[in-house]
């Protein structure tokens, strides 16, 4: 008898003991309002991971393995916008790389809600993740929230959050203009400013482009600044352009601006 | 030496030189580097045995969950069934280093293999990750199919839905069917490349 009970216990702590990807994240929901008015058109919301220590999301191109973190609304009375992802890190693994979050990150998107809300708000979504040490666990989470109907009301720990990550927002501008091209299996890309630091490298919005794994090499030439890049042999076409952040640690200090920037989105054509 | 004879030997050194790296790393469309393996059972095995004959190359790691999705679901024997009755050769190929994810002693994955039911004419082991690294393999799984003549003609994704999810196995469109199904029927592969998805292969460095 005692010998049963002592191996239910320790097959319950086994079983306890292995986590699965959603226990190594968790997603805090929260709205930019606390109450919204039938005036209300955007209700902002940013959603809050917590990441298990030494574990990995992925940004929206997860690089050479991995799934870009989801988000999956229930329908409701509303539309949604895409997701703002703050700016990822690269994180080399044995010659690859991936593009990614560690510790915590904030997503932020927006409810657009329709004309004639009249009731209280109602959201649901699961949110879903591949998060990732050594190993790769699939986890989701889902997620609700209700705002009444009455008077706009903001909601300061949004403000909060949204003040304390704009630095880790990439930064969009028309400044910096670029161009590529691709000769065989290497892109080199052009750009129109010769002060960007000497670290930038380029992540594109979409996998599948270029070999992640190599630093990019970064060249002066003239008043341009050079950025070389492998393509990837197996991809399906040459893009006709492509997107992205230019992102250097140094920070990019954009002419007549007086903050320097980590990330800026580019979007150049390729020949 | 006469200057023309030692122009000669550098010219040709630089050829031989030149050869020997050309068609070291597989590209899509041209001949798939041979390489030779080990398998579970301790045979022996190399690409070029299976000259004439079409070569699927599934890259896998037992533990990563895109292979477990493949696996659990009966998708992936059940494709491997298809195809060798076919009389295409099909090899399990594992680049997990010693001590990493999905590596395991021949008795482990010879038991795996079992216990999965799994219908590859071989798993190969590639704990150095040379071949690995010599296709380019990222995830598990990947896919590669190479033709009679030796000719890669696809390589990527094992099909169109990215994820974890069995459920979308059935909504997805399989790419080694249609590479097959295609070069069979003498029509050209398309896509003959597609990005892989799954975990990263866990090479040694």
């Amino acid at each position: 008898m005692l010998k049963k009970l002592i191996f239910l216990l320790l097959s319950a702590t086994l079983l306890y003991a292995a986590e699965t990807g959603s226990d190594l994240v968790e997603v805090e929901v929260i709205p930019a309002y606390a109450e919204i008015s039938d005036k209300t058109k955007i209700v902002p919301v940013a959603l809050k991971f917590k990441i298990e220590d030494g574990w990995h999301i992925y940004w929206r191109n997860p690089g050479d393995s991995g799934l870009p973190t989801e988000i999956n609304w229930e329908e409701g009375k509303f539309t949604t916008t895409d997701i703002q992802w703050p700016i990822p890190e690269k994180i080399p693994f044995t010659g690859l790389a991936n593009y990614g979050f560690e510790d915590e990150v904030v997503l932020f998107t927006a409810i657009r809600l329709e004309r004639n809300l009249i009731d209280n708000l109602e959201v649901n979504a699961n949110i879903s993740w591949l998060v990732c040490k050594e190993a790769c666990l699939p986890g989701d989470q889902d997620i609700s929230f209700e705002l009444p109907m009455g008077r706009e009301i903001s909601n300061p720990e949004y403000n909060k959050l949204q003040q304390k990550y704009k630095a880790e927002m990439p930064f969009s501008t028309d400044i910096i203009r670029a161009t590529g091209k691709i000769t065989e299996d290497e892109l080199v890309i052009t750009i129109d400013d010769e002060n960007l630091p000497k670290d930038v490298q380029f992540f594109p919005y979409e996998p599948g482009f270029i070999v992640n794994g190599p630093e990019q090499e970064v060249e002066k030439l003239g008043n341009k600044t050079i950025i070389k890049i492998e393509m990837d042999t197996y991809r399906y076409e040459n893009p006709k352009s492509l997107k992205g952040l230019l992102i250097s640690n140094e920070g990019i200090d954009l002419s007549k601006q007086v903050e320097k920037y980590k990330a800026i989105v580019i979007n150049f054509p390729i020949n | 030496m006469k200057l023309n004879n030692i122009l000669m030997v550098v010219f040709l050194t630089i050829i031989a030189v030149g050869t020997a790296f050309a068609g070291d790393k597989a590209k899509v469309g041209e001949k798939a580097p041979n390489f030779t393996l080990v398998d579970s059972n301790g045979n022996e095995h190399s690409l070029s045995d299976f000259s004439g004959k079409y070569v699927v190359l599934e890259w896998i790691n037992y533990d990563c969950p895109f292979v477990v999705k493949h696996y659990d679901s009966g998708n992936m024997q059940k494709l491997q069934k298809w195809a060798t009755e076919k009389d295409v050769v099909w090899l399990a190929i594992c680049s997990s280093a010693e001590g990493k994810q999905g590596n395991f002693t021949t008795d482990e994955i010879n038991k795996r293999n079992k216990d999965q039911k799994a219908n590859f004419t071989a798993y190969l082991i590639d704990e150095s990750g040379k071949v690995g690294k010599m296709y380019d393999a990222r995830t598990t799984p990947n896919m590669y199919v190479i033709n009679p003549n030796g000719e890669l003609i696809y390589a990527g994704a094992i099909d169109s839905i990215k994820s974890t999810n069995q459920d979308d196995i059935k909504n997805s469109t399989n790419y080694v069917k249609t590479t097959l199904e295609a070069a069979w029927a003498g029509k050209s592969v398309d896509p003959s490349t597609t990005q892989p998805y799954g975990c990263g292969v866990k090479y040694n460095k």
